[in-house]
C-alpha cells in the first residue's frame, strides 16, 4: 500500500475517522493497529523482523534502565567515595555489555541484509564459479527502524530518559506507519513521548495537515515523477548526449531526487499533523545551503543528526581516538590534536553514511567526495579569511552568497550524485568530462525533448518548480506559510487550495501501475 | 575555575560573549565540531573524563553549567 493510491486514502480516512471516535485514552492503540496492518500489507514475512528488533530493543533497554536505577539506589545511600566510584564503575560495566549485545544483534540483520548478497556472490564466484540465488528478506524500512532503534538504547544507556514500560507503546514508535517508508529517523524522546499525550480534534491542524500532505503529493507527482523517466533516459544514453544535456539532466536528477523525498515527508508529517503527532522536519531548503557541512544540516536532517549524536560523538571522546589526538597534540601542537579528534570521527561517520546509501564502490567514493570536502574544510579553516582577503571578496556581498550557494549545488547535488546515477562508475567518469569538455549547446536545442518529456510536460514540470522555488524563498526568509494562508481572507485562502488541488489532479503523473517503489529513498 | 573556562572558551572564537550566554549549545554558537574540541581542552586542563552521559545542553549552553560539570567531574574522580 503506497501512499500515493486510492486504496491508502481510504486507509487513512478510515484510522482518522476511528482515531477520533474512540477516547483520548486509547487513541494511541488505533494508531499502533494502523500501523501493524499498513507492515503487514507490506509484507507478512517482514513483520517477524521488525517486531524481533522491537523485542529485542525493548527488553535490552529495560535491563539498562533497572541497571541504572539499582545503582542510583545504591549511590543515594553510600557516603564512601571508594564505594561509590565502585557502584558507577560496575553500573558502567554492566549497562555496556547489555548495550553491545543489542546494538550487535539489531546492526547484524541490518549489515547481513545489505551485504549478504554480494559476500555470497564473491565466495560462490571464486569456489565454484557460480553464485546461486540467496533469498535476503529486506523488511520495509529496516534502515530507519534499526536506527531509531539503536538511538533510543544508546539513549537509555546515556541516561538520556528511562526505558519505556509499555511495549506496545514502544511498537508504535518503532513501526508508526507515516515514517516507516521513508523516515524521518524517529527519536525516541520526541516522537515517542507524544503517544504518551492526549490528542484531541483540531479543526486548524487537521487543515493544516492536509495541506502539508497536499503539498507533499504536489511534489512527488507534479514534479518528480515527471522528470524521472526523462533523467532515466538520459543517463541510459549519456554517450549520445551532450555535455549540457547531461548537466541540465543532473540538474533534474537533483530536482526530481529532492522533490521526491522531500514529497514522501510532507505527505508523512502532514497525515500524522491530522493525528496531532508531529513528525520531525527532514529537510530545510537544502539548495540554499552555503557550504557541504551547511547543506548536511538542511538534507535528511534527522540522518545528519543521527550519525552526529551516535557516532561522531561517542567516536570523538573514545580512548582511541583520545589518545592518538593527545600524541599529536604533543607533538604538532593544539589545533592538530583537535584536528585529529575531528578527522578521525568524520571519517567513520562518512564511511558509514556512503554505506547507508548503497554497498557499491560508487557510494563509498560518493561518501569518501562530501567527507572529503568537509574534512578539508575543517583543516582549511584558520587559512579562509586570509584567502578571501588575497583574493578581494567581500564574504558577505550578496554576489558571494549567490556564488557560494551555486558552488555547494554543484559540489553536493551535482557531482557526488553522477558517481551514483550513472550506469557505472566508467560512466559516470565519461559523464563528468562531457559536462565540463563537451557542452555542445548547439545540439541541446535539438535533442532535449527527444527522451520523453515534450515542451508542454517541461512548461508544467518547470511551472511546478517555480512554485517550490517561490515556498522555498519565502521559508527560507521565516514564512509560516500554512500559519501565514490561515490569516487571508477565505476566497483568496481556498482559491489557493483549489488551485493546488486541480494542479495536482490536471498535472499531476500518475495511473495504472503507480506504485511506493517509485519512492526513491525506500530502497535505503 | 570558571575563568580558565572562559579562556579556553576565548581561545577558539573569541567574538562570542561567553559570560551572558546562556544558551551556546541551543543557538548552535557551539557546534558539534567545535564541542568535541572543547570537551578535549577541558579533559586536559582539568585532568577529568567527560563521558557521553554528560554531553547534554545543559551541561554545555553556559560557562557556568560547563563549571558546574568540571566541579561535579572533579569530585567524583
Amino acid at each position: 500500500m503506497t501512499f500515493i493510491s486510492f486504496y491508502f486514502l481510504v486507509f487513512l480516512t478510515a484510522v482518522a475517522v476511528v482515531y477520533f471516535i474512540v477516547p483520548a485514552k486509547a487513541r494511541w492503540v488505533v494508531l499502533l493497529a494502523a500501523s501493524l496492518i499498513f507492515y503487514a500489507k507490506a509484507g507478512l514475512s517482514y513483520l517477524p523482523f521488525m517486531m524481533g528488533t522491537a523485542a529485542i530493543t525493548y527488553v535490552g533497554a529495560r535491563m539498562i534502565s533497572g541497571i541504572h536505577e539499582r545503582a542510583a539506589l545504591a549511590l543515594a545511600s553510600e557516603e564512601r567515595k571508594d564505594e561509590k566510584k565502585a557502584i558507577r564503575r560496575k553500573e558502567k560495566r554492566s549497562a555496556r555489555k547489555v548495550m553491545w549485545i543489542v546494538v550487535a544483534v539489531v546492526l547484524a540483520y541490518l549489515i547481513y541484509t545489505k551485504f549478504a548478497r554480494k559476500v555470497a556472490a564473491l565466495f560462490f564466484s571464486a569456489a565454484s564459479g557460480g553464485s546461486p540465488a540467496l533469498t535476503v528478506i529486506i523488511p520495509l524500512g529496516i534502515s530507519y527502524y534499526t536506527f531509531s532503534t539503536i538511538g533510543y538504547v544508546l539513549d537509555v544507556y546515556w541516561k538520556r530518559y528511562p526505558a519505556e514500560k509499555n511495549f506496545f507503546r514502544y511498537l508504535l514508535y518503532v513501526c508508526y506507519f507515516p515514517h516507516i517508508l521513508q523516515g524521518p529517523i524517529a527519536r525516541y524522546d520526541r516522537l515517542g513521548f507524544q503517544f504518551r499525550e492526549l490528542h484531541y480534534f483540531d479543526y486548524r491542524r487537521v487543515c493544516f495537515g492536509v495541506q502539508l500532505a497536499l503539498w507533499g503529493v504536489f511534489q512527488k507527482l507534479v514534479i518528480a515523477d515527471r522528470f524521472g523517466p526523462f533523467v532515466t533516459n538520459v543517463l541510459a544514453n549519456y554517450q549520445n548526449a551532450s555535455g549540457s544535456l547531461l548537466l541540465f539532466t543532473m540538474f533534474l536528477y537533483a530536482v526530481q531526487l529532492y522533490t521526491d523525498f522531500s514529497g514522501c515527508v510532507d505527505i508523512a508529517r502532514g497525515m500524522s499533523q491530522i493525528f496531532g503527532i508531529e513528525i520531525e522536519q527532514n529537510f530545510r531548503q537544502p539548495y540554499f545551503a552555503t557550504s557541504v557541512d551547511d547543506f548536511w544540516r538542511r538534507w535528511h536532517i534527522t540522518l545528519g543528526a543521527w550519525f552526529r549524536d551516535y557516532l561522531y560523538m561517542p567516536v570523538s571522546i573514545s580512548g582511541f581516538v583520545k589518545k592518538f589526538s593527545r600524541a599529536m597534540r604533543k607533538k604538532f601542537g593544539a589545533v592538530a590534536g583537535q584536528n585529529t579528534t575531528t578527522v578521525c570521527a568524520l571519517i567513520l561517520v562518512w564511511i558509514a553514511t556512503g554505506l547507508w546509501h548503497g554497498t557499491g564502490w560508487n557510494y563509498m567514493l560518493w561518501g569518501a567526495w562530501q567527507g572529503g570536502i568537509i574534512i578539508l574544510s575543517v583543516i582549511l579553516k584558520p587559512v579562509y579569511p586570509r584567502m578571501l582577503n588575497v583574493l578581494h571578496f567581500d564574504p558577505d556581498s550578496p554576489e558571494f552568497h549567490v556564488f557560494r550557494i551555486l558552488r555547494t549545488f554543484l559540489l553536493c547535488g551535482i557531482i557526488p550524485r553522477t558517481f551514483v546515477k550513472a550506469p557505472s562508475l566508467g560512466a559516470a567518469a565519461v559523464i563528468l568530462k562531457k559536462m565540463l569538455t563537451s557542452p555542445g549547446l548547439g545540439v541541446f536545442r535539438h535533442t532535449v525533448f527527444t527522451y520523453g518529456l515534450g515542451k508542454i510536460e517541461f512548461l508544467i514540470g518547470f511551472a511546478g518548480l517555480f512554485l517550490l522555488f517561490l515556498t522555498s524563498v519565502m521559508k527560507e526568509r521565516g514564512w509560516q506559510i500554512r500559519a501565514h494562508l490561515a490569516g487571508r481572507n477565505l476566497v483568496f485562502r481556498w482559491s489557493i487550495y483549489l488551485f493546488l488541488f486541480f494542479f495536482v489532479i490536471l498535472c499531476g503523473k500518475y495511473g495504472p501501475g503507480y506504485n511506493a517503489a517509485s519512492f526513491i529513498y525506500m530502497g535505503f | 575555575m570558571k575563568d580558565r573556562i572562559l579562556n579556553i572558551l576565548k581561545s577558539m572564537d573569541d567574538s562570542v560573549d561567553y559570560v551572558s550566554e546562556t544558551k551556546l549549545i541551543d543557538d548552535k554558537v557551539i557546534d558539534s565540531l567545535t564541542l568535541t574540541a572543547l570537551i578535549s581542552e577541558l579533559e586536559s586542563e582539568f585532568n577529568i573524563e567527560i563521558d557521553m552521559d554528560d554531553i547534554v545542553p545543559e551541561n554545555f549552553n553556559s560557562v557556568d553549567a560547563m563549571t558546574e560539570l568540571v566541579e561535579r567531574l572533579q569530585d567524583e574522580q
